[in-house]
């Protein structure tokens, strides 16, 4: 598949020493990628580069293939976390404002993003919900093929972030965009994310995929023992699925209130038990964790 | 950048404030006109002054009346793009500093031309109006629109001006006040000093609102090359100096304040 973007060792750090430092990614052609990351963690600085507002300290970017990054600028549509309203324009003078500046004359997709630009009402006087659509209409101005959505789903409810959701599908379904979005909300993007950069103090920690997160995710009973074949015979007959990790850790799939059982199992069979625990964790849970570097128990799950 | 003048025009249309700045100014030209009329043909008798328009067009320009308006609209409008973010949007698009600069200054430059026009226009018709049954106005054609046409200049260069203070200081009410404060000032200081000094040619002319304050219909040929030459500094100086900051600026510290 295509490179839409591709980021090699980006880096930009303020004198106070926060920002980013050496982030390399690839987001592909029609992918939906989301950067996960608590605050400070570096996703709008990241935008902003990608924007042309910051231009790094050092790295490479391509996009679409062009090393002049810039030059595919007009290939690009920007929505920021926090929704722009120029005076007391309504959405129509404001959208016709920016088609103007940019040279653009097509304007049709107010029913794609299901909006109303007979409202006389200023921008700033509508609803978040709507605002955010307004300057989703702004970005999709000149048919972009690359999308960046700068948190999308903060301050809104669980229907507009349904609808969001749809119309982000929608422009990636049918017309092929990229999209590349920030945010903390695992709950709503999973439903349409295909791959998740996690972004903490700067750093880019970990790339998964759902899949990925869903396998690191999985609730099960972890089992440290020096005898891994000889505890794996006793407990396979009960347990089938199971899966070992190095030489003296197993992790057993199964309903974690069996966690008892098997340890009566293997200790009655002469297995000695270093340790036992429920291991596996919420999506959000674990996703906030490597993001925001707290000890997540297992180790393994990181990148 | 015939793209960016386009929208910025677009822009200041939509802009209710400036329709306020225009009401404004129309209801300065209305007190403008009864008030000439008042100092000049109503007490004829003492005076014994003529229904003049060129004292009449001189008089448009004898205080701030014209030049608050303009100020008040233009520092709110460029400050407003910092306030919203207005740059990034559009530089993402591939619009050039450059353009997005001299765009917005020339669509600037000529909302002020029509502001002027708007205002004599006015002007004209108050006066008019009131001295419909005089007898004989007096009035030279040419002297007046050269005239005007130097007092344009004169509000393009202030313009340019008030775009290098935003510039500088990109806050809205920060740099309201450092307008208004050096309108106040300059007046005062520069006026005291050249008397004191007992000059010539005042310093004040050098300020380019002082300069059409202070100029004639029929400027002595000697004064002109002084008077254009300050248009001029006005209109280049702070312009370079302005894009030089602007290139350098930082955009992103001043935005979403």
């Amino acid at each position: 598949m295509e490179t839409a973007l591709e980021l090699k060792n980006i880096s930009y750090v303020f004198p106070n020493r926060k920002g980013i430092t050496d982030i390399s990614l690839q987001v592909k052609r029609g992918e939906i990628y989301m950067l996960y990351g608590g605050h400070n963690a570096g996703k709008t600085l990241l935008l902003q580069i990608l924007t042309g507002t910051v231009l790094p300290q050092t790295g490479a970017i391509k996009l679409f293939g062009n090393s002049d990054y810039l030059q595919e600028k007009r290939r690009v549509g920007y929505v920021p976390q926090n929704p722009y309203a120029i005076g007391k324009m309504s959405a129509m003078d404001m959208l016709h404002y920016f088609a103007l500046s940019y040279g653009v004359l097509q304007k049709n997709f107010d029913k794609e993003l299901d909006l109303n630009f007979t409202e006389k009402k200023a921008v700033c006087h509508l609803p978040l919900y709507v605002q955010k659509k307004i300057n989703l209409g702004i970005a999709l101005l000149g048919k972009p093929d690359f999308i960046l959505l700068d948190d999308p789903f903060q301050g809104l409810d669980t229907q507009e972030c349904e609808s969001l959701l749809s119309i982000i599908s929608s422009l990636n379904e049918e017309r092929n965009m990229t999209i590349l979005l920030t945010g903390q909300d695992y709950e709503s993007a999973s439903r349409i994310v295909k791959k998740y950069g996690i972004l903490a103090d700067g750093k880019l920690k970990a790339e998964l995929t759902p899949h990925k997160i869903d396998e690191e995710c999985k609730r099960c009973i972890k089992i440290r023992t020096p005898q891994v074949e000889r505890a794996i015979t006793v407990i396979q007959n009960d347990f089938p699925q199971y899966e070992v990790l190095g030489d003296d850790f197993i992790r057993v799939f199964c309903p974690v209130s069996y966690s008892s059982r098997i340890n009566a199992k293997l200790v009655s069979s002469g297995i000695e038990v270093c340790e036992i625990g429920i291991t596996g964790m919420n999506p959000q849970t674990f996703l906030s964790a490597l993001a925001g570097g707290e000890s997540i128990d297992a180790s393994d799950y990181s990148k | 950048m015939l793209q960016i003048i386009q929208s910025e025009l677009y822009r200041i249309r939509k802009n209710r404030l400036f329709f306020l700045c225009l009401l404004l100014s129309t209801f300065f030209m209305f007190a403008y006109a009864l008030g000439f009329h008042y100092e000049t043909v109503k007490t004829a008798g003492l005076t014994g002054d003529i229904a003049s328009l060129n004292g009449f067009t001189e008089f448009l320009f004898a205080d701030y009346s014209l030049v608050i308006p303009i100020t008040i609209f233009q520092q709110i409008y460029v400050t407003e793009d910092y306030q919203k973010g207005v740059h990034e949007i559009l530089f993402m698009k591939g619009v050039s500093r450059f353009d997005f600069f001299f765009g917005k200054l020339i669509a600037l430059w000529i909302t002020t031309l029509f502001y002027l026009m708007f205002s004599f226009f006015m002007a004209y018709i108050f006066i008019l109006s009131i001295w419909i049954k005089q007898p004989y106005i007096e009035f030279s054609l040419a002297g007046i629109c050269g005239y005007l046409i130097l007092q344009m200049l004169c509000f393009v260069g202030y313009s340019s001006f008030l775009w290098l203070l935003s510039c500088f200081i990109p806050y809205r009410n920060a740099v309201l006040v450092v307008s208004f404060f050096l309108l106040g000032t300059l007046y005062l200081y520069l006026t005291k000093i050249s008397t004191a000094l007992d000059l010539e040619y005042s310093l004040y002319k050098y300020w380019i609102v002082g300069l059409s304050d202070q100029m004639e219909i029929s400027p002595s040929m000697s004064q002109l090359p002084a008077i254009l030459i300050t248009i001029a500094a006005y209109i280049l100086f702070p312009t370079g100096a302005a894009y030089w900051i602007y290139q350098k600026a930082d955009l992103r510290k001043h935005e979403r304040r």
